[in-house]
């Protein structure tokens, strides 16, 4: 993780919140971590070089199947984007996975990766990272790419807005996870 | 009716481009806007026309006790006027913040304009001093914009201590959100910046929309006007300023969203 620009300390700012009273949301999740679970409390600890105590046992992770790991990551993309529907296409332009995204627009964001490649020739990158499509009726549908070990992985959801760019590279950082192991 | 401050700890992040679009912008939502000008450089009338940087205002009210009607200039846009800063001498820019530390003469303008107007929005001079705490100690609420960019972000913590210090004596100010200005995409730092705040503040403190760094804020300024009348189709970046005030609007505590409620007439 890259050290925080803002210097806002976590603690600090949970306890600047609660003392003068501001309720708190909390901010959007981070992406599920198919790691074990946190101990609690810390939503994602940073990883403290551990010099002083001794290092922990090794852990031998759960093994997680790959329907489990879209799972979770479609339940927290749910909570990310308020129950946008959704769809993840594989490599191969195959769907993987679909909640309430009708079909011919997540068939359309795959056509949409396949259309995208002699452009991305143009541009000498393969970080076309997202494209959004407005359809009608003020509907988008914002297709974003995420290279993982696998391959090229296109998840398509129907939104009102484009997902700011943060909330994109969180939704990548979590697409990448479900496919890294 | 209630009173909302924009206000920052840094200078120059956007404060008066936000004070000036967001009131236009939720003057077109029917929320009957009186934007008033704390700053004693008179930035709003800067940011205008050269008529109104010179017209009397808050200053004429606070030393000659002009009455505020008066000094309020109607727009064009029905529903949204302003109350410029007035002429202040330059050495006088100290004793005129000071004058209004205490929030009496701001909430003075509620007062007078209830019944005009729904919402008193106050942009302020930079810093938690003088004319920013009275805005603040006057407002219900406050919109902090942050510029996307490091330094601005590493004083993000001062906007909470300062309401923190103002609720405890009393002042019951509600921080609606920080919202992220002059964000850079294409700049590595200034995208990083806004990532981290993303990551970090909780969802409820930080607005979904962001003002992108724009050059049509510089065109608007120098045509002296809020970016949603730069032209007859105005510049797509006019249209966050719509989503900010939606946004905003979906804030707000039950009770300040009734007073908008009452029928808007048509005709007069
Ligand atoms: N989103 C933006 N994109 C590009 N330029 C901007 C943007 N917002 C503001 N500016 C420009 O930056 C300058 C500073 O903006 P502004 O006056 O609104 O800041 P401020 O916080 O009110 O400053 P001060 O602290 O002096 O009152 C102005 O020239 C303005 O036109
Ligand atoms: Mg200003």
């Amino acid at each position: 993780m890259s050290p925080s620009l803002s210097w806002i300390d976590p603690g600090e700012l949970k306890e600047t919140l609660s003392r003068i009273g501001i309720s708190v949301d909390g901010p959007p999740a981070p992406p599920p971590s198919f790691r074990p679970e946190p101990s609690e409390d810390q939503p994602s600890p940073p990883p403290t070089p551990n010099t002083e105590a001794s290092p922990p046992p090794p852990h031998f992770e759960p093994v997680i199947s790959v329907a489990e790991r879209i799972d979770r990551f479609a339940r927290w993309l749910e909570q990310l984007t308020h129950g946008a529907p959704m769809s993840i296409a594989d490599p191969e332009g195959l769907l993987i996975e679909g909640r309430g995204l009708p079909e011919p627009l997540a068939l359309a964001s795959v056509a949409l990766d396949r259309a995208l490649r002699p452009i991305r020739g143009l541009l000498g990158t393969h970080q076309v990272g997202s494209v959004t499509l407005e359809i009608d009726g003020g509907r988008l549908v914002q297709t974003i790419w995420v290279v993982t070990p696998i391959g090229r992985v296109a998840l398509g959801i129907m939104v009102e807005r484009p997902l700011e760019p943060g909330r994109v590279e969180l939704v990548r950082e979590g697409l990448r996870r479900v496919f890294d192991w | 009716m209630f009173g909302l401050t924009i206000a920052s700890q840094k200078g120059g992040v956007g404060k008066t481009t936000v004070a000036l679009n967001l009131s236009y912008a939720m003057a077109r939502r029917g929320w009957r806007t009186l934007l008033v000008d704390t700053d004693p450089a008179g930035a709003i009338g800067l940011s205008l026309t050269k008529k109104l940087s010179q017209a009397p205002g808050l200053a004429d009210h606070l030393y000659q006790h002009t009455p505020i009607a008066g000094l309020i200039v109607e727009t064009k846009l029905k529903g949204l006027g302003i109350l410029p800063t007035g002429k202040i001498p330059a050495d006088e820019s100290e004793r005129f913040t000071n004058g209004l530390a205490d929030g009496a003469v701001l909430k003075a303008i509620q007062t007078a304009a209830q019944g005009r107007y729904d919402v008193v929005v106050y942009d302020t001079p930079s810093g938690f001093v003088g004319a920013t705490l009275g805005a603040m100690r006057a407002s219900r609420y406050v919109v902090s914009p942050v510029q996307a960019e490091p330094i601005a972000a590493r004083g993000v913590m001062r906007i909470f201590e300062v309401i923190g210090a103002l609720r405890a004596k009393g002042h019951p100010v509600e921080l609606l959100g920080i919202l992220l200005t002059m964000l850079h995409t294409k700049t590595q730092s200034s995208l990083a910046v806004a990532e981290d705040l993303w990551k970090t503040l909780p969802g409820n403190l930080l607005f979904e929309a962001t003002v992108p760094r724009d050059p049509a804020f510089l065109e608007a300024s120098a045509a002296g006007v809020p970016v949603g009348l730069l032209r007859r189709r105005p510049p797509p970046i006019a249209m966050v300023f719509d989503q900010l005030a939606a946004e905003l609007e979906a804030r707000l505590a039950p009770d300040a969203k009734d007073v908008a409620n009452e029928p808007i007439a048509l005709v007069d």
